[in-house]
């Protein structure tokens, strides 16, 4: 996986450099404006950017579990990593998992994937007796590991069902994405890439969503006006999932 | 108070009888195999074994755990020099026995 993260990582750079030699030759003296900075590694991430994600479900297809296989690869859970077996399916990790919608009156079949909303309001953190639920600055909501007494009250107040439990010992974590037994965790909106680039970061599922060639799901800067995200969301909406609770999630979907 | 002065009276002896006993145990280091620490697989500067230099690492190694946790967590500070993936990619190399903390080898 290492491997493949390295070529990805060396075309983005290959990229980046040919726009630049590009910029450059426009003319002597002009210089193109980036609308997106990417965060300096030293410096803070603030609430000038509001991470999300919309996700259009009729471009979603039936069956299609790409973007659960990638985040089990890029966050070491699932599949990726087999120390995890002693617990039961129920209380096994599940930081996105895909959901089938059957109307029942047309028998109309949608599918979705489903993890942490990132609520601007998260319920989650509410309820966190040791502050270990927390809201960045950016909007991402995480997990302090170190901070977790495991009381899972955090599960119990998520209407998306979107934490689990670490139950076992585990083994093999990735630096990136540290777990732990007697810990909750849930979707970080692959936060480690989100910190590294953020003008052109996007998660593990987003990316293998594309890669397949659904682009069922867009990843972006909810206060940037211009970025895809915000210009697709202003054209064409999306709608939250309980909307009726006010939370203000950053995912939003499309065709529910 | 017979039974003080009986302690008391055979205070040295029992003494000497727990520090005979506990000779071993200190020789061996307790029973308890001392733990292989392995050796730091790569060197930030030609000059300093680790991400600083061994004295700084030596008085301020928990204080980077700490607070450079929290500024990496909390506000997405992610500098190449002080990030955990580097301790694990250097301290903890990929071929390394895992031990659990019962000392249970798996
Ligand atoms: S399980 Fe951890 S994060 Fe969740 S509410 Fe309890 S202490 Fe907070």
């Amino acid at each position: 996986m290492s491997e493949k993260q390295d070529n990805q990582l060396s075309r983005r750079e290959f990229l980046s450099g040919s726009t630049v030699a590009a910029g450059l030759a426009v003319a002597p003296g002009v210089f193109l404006t980036l609308t997106a900075q990417a965060k300096p590694a030293d410096q803070a991430v603030s609430s000038d950017n509001r991470w999300g994600m919309l996700i259009d479900s009729n471009k979603c297809a039936n069956g299609c579990t790409s973007c659960v296989s990638a985040c089990e690869q890029e966050n070491g859970w699932g599949s990726a990593n087999p120390t995890e077996n002693k617990s039961s399916p129920e209380q096994k990790a599940q930081w996105i998992r895909k959901v089938t919608l059957r109307d029942k009156e047309t028998g109309h079949v949608q599918s979705l994937p489903l993890m942490c909303q990132h609520c601007e309001h998260p319920p989650c953190v509410d309820v966190c007796p040791t502050g270990a639920s927390f809201k960045r600055a950016d909007g991402i909501v995480l997990v302090d590991k170190h901070i977790c007494i495991g009381c899972r009250y955090c599960m119990m107040a998520c209407p998306y069902k979107a934490r689990s439990f670490i139950h076992e010992d585990l083994q093999d974590q990735l630096p990136h994405a540290p777990r732990g037994k007697g810990t909750v965790e849930s979707c970080t909106l692959c936060v480690h890439r989100v910190d590294r680039d953020s003008d052109k970061a996007v998660p593990a599922c987003a990316e293998a969503c594309n890669s397949e060639g659904h682009k069922a799901m867009v990843f972006g800067d909810l206060k940037d006006p211009d970025s895809e995200i915000s210009r697709e969301l202003k054209n064409y909406g999306g709608e939250q999932i309980r909307a009726d609770l006010g939370l203000n999630t950053g995912i939003r979907y499309r065709g529910i | 108070m017979t039974r003080l002065y009986w302690f008391a009276r055979n205070l040295p002896a029992g003494i000497l009888i727990l520090v005979t006993l506990a000779l071993p145990l200190v020789v061996q280091g307790g029973g308890v195999p001392m733990p292989e620490v392995p050796k730091a697989q790569r060197h930030y500067s030609a000059d300093s074994e680790c991400v600083a230099p061994v004295a700084e690492m030596r008085k301020n190694h928990m204080e980077y755990i700490l607070h450079q946790r929290d500024e990496t967590m909390h506000r997405g500070i992610r500098t190449p020099q002080f990030a955990l993936e580097e301790c694990i990619n250097c301290h903890v190399p990929e071929n390394t026995e895992v031990r659990n903390q019962g000392g249970k080898e798996e």
